[in-house]
C-alpha cells in the first residue's frame, strides 16, 4: 500500500470540557481515490474537515500528510501543505470576499504560497477550465449567479495545482440544474487534473457520483466505511440504511427511448 | 370546488420592475399543492403576497380569493384576523421564526387564547393537543422549553404546532425541510401529510426540492422567471409530459439524486 | 476546448447592476451632507489666507453693529467683526473635528482589531479599559486634561479623541469579529494567507464602510464638543475663534444683538448636519444589502 496523502489516527476533539465533537476517528485519503464523507448535523463533519485542512489541530491522536506528522507551527511545511491540499466552501456568497476583484480572488493562493510564474496566465487558465472568460477578472462576486460564484471558488482552488480538492457541501447551496453542472465539473476537473476529491457532504447522491470511496460518520465516530458503491447499495449498519431509506427520491421513469 | 384561489397575481416593485407575472392556480380543501422552482423563481414571494406579507415598496394585484373573498381588497385589519386564523404558514427556518425570548407552552398559547377566547389552562390543554399532533411525546418538556434548547426537527414540529394552532383552513409551508438533516425530512414530510389527513386543511408546499414535492404533493405548479410554466400533476410531470422546462427539471433531480446500482460502474 | 462547459455557464442567468443599484449611487443624503460640509470647508480654508479684518484686533468697528454694510454679520461687544470669526471658527472647528477623528481613528482601530483578531487575554482587557472609557463623560475627561496641561485646542483633542477611540474600538472588535467568521476569511487562510494579509486584504476592506460611517457621526460629535468645551471655556483660548467661544461671548449680549448668538449656533447646526448627512450617505451608498447584489 502506497503512503496515503493525508491519514487521521485515533483523532478526537473536545471542545470544553464536554463537548467530543470526534471521538476517535481513523481516515486516509490515498491518491487517485476520492473520499465521500457522509454524516447528519451534529456527526463530526465540519470539526473533521478543520482538521484535514489543517486549520484546527486535534485533542489526541494524529494528522499526517504524505506520511509526515503535520506540525501546524512549522510554516514552510504548512505552506507545502497549502500549496497541495485546497478547499472549496458550500456557500459561494460567503466564501468570496465581497469587496475583491475575481482576478484578485483566484490569484489569492498563488500570491500567499509565493508561487512561482506568470500569476495572470494562470488566472486566467483555471477560469478557462472552469467554463469562464477570462474578462470576468475585472468584475466583483455580487455580478455572478450563484453557480457562478461556485465556479470562481472552484477556479481558485484549483490555481495553486492542488493534489487534493476538499470540498464542504459544493452544491448543497446551488439550484438544482446549477448542482449538476458543478457536479459534471468536478469529475471532469478530478479526471483533467488528476485530483484527489474529499467530499464532506450530508448529500449521499453527490457522494456516489464523485467519490471511490464512502465514510459514515455519525456522533464523532465512523460507523461504516467502503467502497461507495457497497456502503451505498448494501449498507451493512443501520444507520447508513436509515440514512439512505431517507433521502427523497423521484420514483423511476420509464426508460425512454 | 376550491378553497384557495390565485388569479392573475402579479407584483410590481415601486420602481417599476414586475417580479411576479400573472401567477393562477388553486387549491382545494383536503389538497396538496407543490409549487417549485429554483431560485429566483418567485415561488415564495407568491406565498408572502398571498398573505399579504409583502415587503414595503411592493404592490399585488390581481386576485388571491379564500372562499370566495379577495384577500388583496381586504383592509389591513381584516387581514390579520385572516392571517394564522385562516391561513397559516411555515418557514425554512424555524429558529427565525419562533421568539427566542419565550418558551414553548406560551407561544404556542398565546395565539390560540388570542383567536380562540381560552382560559389560560383550556389553552394550555390545546397547546399539549397540538404538540401531540405533530407527535411531540414529552409534551410537558417542550411546552417549558425556549426554542434553542429544542433540535432543528422538533423546532419546525413545534412552529407547525403554532401553524395550526388556530385551525387554519390552508397551510402554507415554505421550504419546511430544507434545514432540516434527511432521516428528520422525512420524519417531517410524513407528518405534514399526515396533519392533511386528520384535519382536511389545505396544503401549499413551496420548494426547490422536486423529490420533497414528488413525496407530499399531487398537485404541482412549476414557476420560473415570476411566471407559472405550468400547472401539472406529480405523475404526469414525472413521466415526462408537459412543458419542457419541467422535463428539464426532473431530469436535473433524477441526476442530481441518483444513487449507484450494484451493477453499474 | 472544454466540453459544453460555457454554454451551460451561460444558461444560468448572471445578477448584474441594475439600473435602480445605480440610482443609489449618490444618495441624496450624501449629495447634501458633502455640499454642507464641502462649503464649512471653502470657508475654513479661505479664512486661512485671507479674512476681512484681523482676527485679534478689537475695534475695528462700532459696537454691536448689526449685520450689514461694512459688517456683513455684524460686530460683537468689542467692535469686533463677527463674519472675520465665524470664517476663523469653522477652520477651528474643522481641525479639531478632523484631528480628533484621526486620533480616535487610529487608536479604535489599533485597539480593535487587537482585541478581535489576537488573544483572548487582548480582548479581555481592552472591553474592560473601553467600558470604563465610555463611562467617562468627554467633558469630565476633557477638564481632567486642562488641568494638567492646561486650556488648548491640543488638550481638547485629545480628550474628544480618546473617548472617541473607545467608541470606534468597541465598534471595530464587533465588526472584525463578524467579518472574521466569514467564509472567505477561512478560505484565505486555506489559501496559505496570514495573519497580517487577512487583516489588510479581507478585513480591513470590510470593515471600512462601517467604521467610515461612525468616524463622520463622530466628527460631527467632535464639533459639538468643541463648542461646549469652549464654551466653558475649556478648549480653544484666544485669540484664536471658536463657534463655541463666540456663543460664550454673546451670552451677555444675546437680548440686544441676537445675531451674535444665532449666527455661531447656525454654523455649528450646518457643520454637524452636514456630517451626519455624510455619514448617512456613505452608510447607503455602501451597504450591500441595498445595493444591487442579492
Amino acid at each position: 500500500m502506497s503512503t496515503p496523502l493525508l491519514e487521521l489516527t485515533g483523532v478526537t476533539r473536545t471542545f470544553g470540557r464536554t463537548t467530543q465533537a470526534l471521538r476517535g476517528v481513523d481516515l486516509r485519503v490515498e491518491a487517485g481515490r476520492g473520499v465521500g464523507i457522509v454524516g447528519e448535523s451534529g456527526a463530526g463533519k465540519s470539526t473533521l474537515l478543520r482538521l484535514l485542512l489543517a486549520l484546527d489541530s486535534p485533542t489526541s491522536g494524529t494528522v499526517t500528510y504524505r506520511g509526515e506528522p503535520l506540525d501546524r507551527r512549522d510554516r514552510a511545511a504548512v505552506r507545502r501543505f497549502r500549496r497541495d491540499v485546497q478547499v472549496v466552501f458550500q456557500d459561494p456568497r460567503s466564501s468570496l470576499d465581497p469587496r475583491q476583484r475575481v482576478g484578485s480572488i483566484v490569484a489569492e493562493p498563488l500570491r500567499s504560497l509565493r508561487v512561482e510564474g506568470d500569476h495572470r496566465a494562470r488566472v486566467c487558465e483555471v477560469l478557462a477550465s472552469v467554463g469562464l472568460d477570462a474578462d470576468v477578472v475585472d468584475r466583483y462576486p455580487a455580478q455572478f449567479s450563484g453557480g457562478q460564484r461556485q465556479r470562481i471558488a472552484i477556479a481558485r482552488a484549483l490555481a495553486p495545482r492542488p493534489s487534493v480538492l476538499v470540498a464542504d457541501e459544493p452544491v448543497s447551496a446551488l439550484d438544482v440544474s446549477v448542482r449538476r453542472q458543478v457536479v459534471d465539473l468536478l469529475a471532469r476537473l478530478r479526471d483533467e487534473h488528476g485530483l484527489t476529491l474529499v467530499l464532506v457532504s450530508h448529500d449521499i447522491a453527490i457522494v456516489g457520483q464523485l467519490c471511490e470511496r464512502t465514510v459514515v460518520l455519525h456522533d464523532g465516530l465512523v460507523v461504516e466505511e467502503g467502497a461507495t458503491r457497497e456502503v451505498l447499495t448494501a449498507p451493512r449498519e443501520p444507520y447508513t440504511q436509515r440514512l439512505l431509506a431517507a433521502v427523497p427520491r423521484l420514483p423511476d421513469a420509464t426508460p425512454a427511448g | 370546488m376550491s378553497l384557495l384561489e390565485v388569479d392573475g397575481l402579479t407584483v410590481r416593485t415601486s420602481d417599476g420592475r414586475t417580479l411576479l407575472d400573472g401567477v393562477t392556480w388553486d387549491v382545494a380543501a383536503g389538497a396538496r399543492l407543490g409549487i417549485i422552482g429554483e431560485s429566483g423563481s418567485g415561488k415564495s414571494m407568491t406565498a408572502l403576497a398571498v398573505l399579504g406579507l409583502l415587503p414595503a415598496g411592493m404592490r399585488a394585484t390581481g386576485h388571491v380569493r379564500l372562499d370566495g373573498t379577495d384577500l388583496l381588497a381586504l383592509p389591513p385589519r381584516r387581514m390579520d384576523a385572516v392571517r394564522g386564523a385562516q391561513v397559516a404558514m411555515v418557514f425554512q427556518e424555524p429558529l427565525t421564526a419562533l421568539d427566542p425570548l419565550m418558551t414553548v407552552g406560551r407561544q404556542i398559547s398565546g395565539p390560540v387564547r388570542l383567536h380562540q377566547r381560552l382560559s389560560r389552562t383550556a389553552a394550555r390543554e390545546e397547546a399539549a393537543r397540538l404538540l401531540r399532533l405533530v407527535q411531540i411525546d414529552d409534551t410537558e418538556r417542550v411546552l417549558g422549553s425556549y426554542p434553542w434548547q429544542l433540535s432543528g426537527g422538533q423546532r419546525q414540529r413545534v412552529s407547525l404546532a403554532m401553524a395550526l394552532a388556530c385551525r387554519p383552513r390552508v397551510l402554507l409551508a415554505d421550504e419546511p425541510t430544507t434545514a432540516l438533516d434527511v432521516t428528520v425530512q422525512a420524519e417531517v414530510l410524513e407528518l405534514l401529510d399526515d396533519v392533511v389527513e386528520r384535519t382536511g386543511l389545505a396544503l401549499v408546499l413551496v420548494t426547490h426540492d422536486l423529490p420533497v414535492v414528488a413525496r407530499v404533493a399531487q398537485d404541482l405548479v412549476v414557476m420560473r422567471d415570476g411566471a407559472v410554466v405550468e400547472r401539472t400533476t406529480v405523475p404526469r410531470a414525472l413521466a415526462g409530459d408537459g412543458a419542457a422546462y419541467t422535463r428539464e427539471l426532473v431530469d436535473a433531480a433524477r441526476a442530481v439524486t441518483a444513487l449507484p446500482t450494484p451493477e453499474a460502474r | 476546448m472544454t466540453t459544453g462547459v460555457e454554454d451551460l455557464a451561460v444558461r444560468e442567468p448572471a445578477v448584474t447592476g441594475t439600473p435602480h443599484a445605480r440610482a443609489r449611487r449618490w444618495p441624496p443624503s450624501l449629495v447634501a451632507g458633502a455640499v454642507l460640509v464641502g462649503l464649512v470647508a471653502v470657508v475654513g480654508l479661505v479664512a486661512l489666507v485671507w479674512t476681512p479684518y484681523p482676527l485679534d484686533v478689537t475695534g475695528s468697528g462700532p459696537r454691536l453693529a448689526p449685520p450689514g454694510g461694512d459688517f456683513p454679520a455684524g460686530t460683537d461687544r468689542l467692535g469686533r467683526d463677527l463674519l472675520t470669526q465665524l470664517m476663523a471658527g469653522a477652520a477651528s472647528a474643522l481641525l479639531v473635528a478632523a484631528a480628533s477623528v484621526v486620533v480616535a481613528g487610529t487608536l479604535g482601530l489599533v485597539l480593535g482589531v487587537l482585541a478581535a483578531a489576537t488573544t483572548r487575554w487582548a480582548d479581555t482587557v481592552l472591553v474592560n479599559t473601553v467600558d470604563v472609557l465610555i463611562a467617562f463623560p468627554t467633558l469630565l475627561l476633557a477638564m481632567l486634561l486642562v488641568t494638567v496641561r492646561g486650556a488648548s485646542t491640543a488638550t481638547a483633542i485629545a480628550a474628544i479623541g480618546i473617548s472617541g477611540a473607545a467608541v470606534i474600538a468597541r465598534v471595530t472588535r464587533i465588526t472584525v469579529a463578524r467579518v472574521l467568521r466569514e467564509d472567505y476569511v477561512t478560505a484565505a487562510t486555506a489559501s496559505g494567507t496570514g495573519w497580517w494579509g487577512t487583516i489588510t486584504r479581507h478585513v480591513l476592506p470590510n470593515v471600512a464602510p462601517t467604521l467610515l460611517v461612525q468616524l463622520m457621526l463622530l466628527a460631527g460629535g467632535a464639533v459639538l464638543a468643541e463648542s461646549a468645551l469652549s464654551y466653558l471655556g475649556l478648549g480653544t483660548p484666544p485669540p484664536a475663534a471658536s463657534w463655541g467661544r463666540m456663543l460664550r461671548e454673546a451670552q451677555s449680549t444675546m437680548v440686544v444683538a441676537p445675531w451674535s448668538a444665532i449666527l455661531p449656533g447656525l454654523a455649528i447646526v450646518v457643520l454637524v448636519l452636514g456630517l451626519n448627512l455624510l455619514g448617512d450617505g456613505i452608510r447607503e451608498r455602501t451597504d450591500p444589502n441595498l445595493r444591487g447584489d442579492r
